[in-house]
């Protein structure tokens, strides 16, 4: 079957719905784990990206075509902006660019092939970790003063920021566990939803 | 009565920015708008729910701040995030009452490309929905004992999280058909310009979201 590699109307249904639930499972995980921010604040979008790399994955190769994966990072920075972090929209539509890159080579028929998507996801996953502390290399902390964190947290995050080892930790911990997450979650979506019969083309 | 989309919009970004940057005084400036802007639109049952959970969390945390442990420390970090959030819930409830055609009609005037409105008018529309879903697997979860509220199935966090995922996941695939099926019946996919029933056009009665809009700006200095 010859398909289109333009994306259509149901394409953007599909996309809309599972940039929300990704942006929820996201936002689940992450309010589970806040308390962990004093330890290893770095390391936590990395687990929540753990978890919703299913969603990713399904949408991913249910959609199949080039552009979702910049959709779904743009849509996402809009999320922010309503949620009042205009901020990350540039941010987040670079770090889409960066997934497209990586799955950019290819015939086309690579937007279906899960481990390529899993790379994809894993390459978003590691910027998308960096984003949390890129207000406050803009902003400064003045912002969080005013949001009444106590100055305990806002040191650690400022340690956390301004320190080169911790970032880069951060980011590889966050490829990582995305790419560990994307190979579990291919297994469950083998034991699912191909049997199930609801994606066969893979 | 509502008021212009794009106002509407323009109040939502203002105050996304603005809860994020105001102190306590401000926030509750800003939380007393918010419940004027729902007032004035006749949602009024609303506007009292949140009005009185935002004033009573305030109370709570204003409460706790002044506590000696820190486990109550850190629980009043966690409620000031949420007491942020209230004006925004509040603004965009009566986003949320409004019929989808007028809301995409509204986003389409400002020319926003088609595939990035589509995309978030769905994302935006199906929160709600997704959110009845999830109460609905978890009550049948609960039926199977597998439910996120015993504590006991937390010692296995990959296996609870597969429980609540897949069904999920499950249903947004039949949403998504059921969804583009009906989009496409009606010719969303068809090409040319395209017309909405609803007219897009600034109205006296929005003189009163503009005034509101002034006022939210004017709370940045207290």
């Amino acid at each position: 079957m010859i398909q289109s590699q333009k994306l259509k109307a149901r394409d953007y249904i599909t996309i809309g719905l599972y940039t929300l639930l990704i942006y929820l499972v996201n936002a689940i995980v992450g309010m589970a784990l806040s308390p962990a921010m004093f330890v290893a604040m770095p390391f936590l979008s990395g687990v929540c990206l753990f978890f919703s790399s299913i969603v990713y994955l399904l949408m991913a190769v249910k959609v199949g075509k080039k552009g979702a994966m910049l959709l779904m990072a743009a849509v996402t920075g809009l999320i922010y902006t309503l949620m009042g972090i205009v901020l990350m929209l540039p941010y987040f539509i670079l770090a889409g660019i960066v997934g497209e890159l990586v799955l950019w080579k290819g015939d086309g028929s690579q937007y279906r092939k899960i481990k390529r998507q899993s790379f994809a996801y894993a390459a978003y996953g590691s910027l998308f970790g960096v984003g949390n502390f890129m207000a406050i290399y803009v902003m400064g902390t003045g912002l969080f003063e005013k949001f009444n964190y106590s100055s305990e947290l806002i040191k650690r995050m400022i340690y956390f920021a301004y320190s080169p080892l911790w970032m880069a930790a951060g980011l590889l911990f966050s490829f990582v566990v995305t790419l560990l997450g994307c190979y579990i979650s291919s297994r469950m979506l083998k034991k699912h939803f191909v049997k199930a019969g609801y994606l066969a083309n893979y | 009565m509502n008021f212009d989309v794009r106002l509407q919009f323009a109040m939502l970004i203002l105050c996304s920015i603005l809860v994020f940057i105001v102190g306590t005084t401000g926030l509750s400036a800003v939380a007393v708008i918010a419940f004027l802007f729902l007032l004035s639109q006749g949602l009024i049952k609303q506007a009292f729910k949140w009005i009185i959970i935002f004033f009573g969390l305030l109370v709570c945390s204003v409460g706790l701040f002044h506590a000696p442990w820190s486990v109550l420390n850190y629980l009043n970090f966690i409620l000031l995030i949420i007491l942020r959030f209230i004006p925004l819930l509040m603004v965009a409830a009566s986003l949320g009452v409004l019929p989808t055609g007028e809301l995409v009609a509204g986003l389409k005037k400002l020319k926003i490309p088609e595939s990035i409105l589509l995309t978030l008018t769905v994302a935006l529309r199906f929160f709600p929905i997704l959110m009845d879903e999830i109460k609905m697997i978890n009550d049948s979860a609960y039926l199977r004992g597998l439910s996120v509220r015993d504590w006991r199935n937390w010692k296995h966090p990959l296996i609870l999280f597969e429980h609540m995922i897949v069904p999920l996941l499950m249903r947004t695939l039949k949403l998504v058909d059921d969804l583009s099926a009906s989009a496409s019946t009606r010719g969303i996919d068809a090409p040319g310009e395209k017309t909405s029933l609803y007219q897009i056009k600034f109205r006296q009665f929005d003189v009163v979201n503009v005034i509101l809009i002034g006022l939210i700006g004017a709370s940045l200095f207290l």
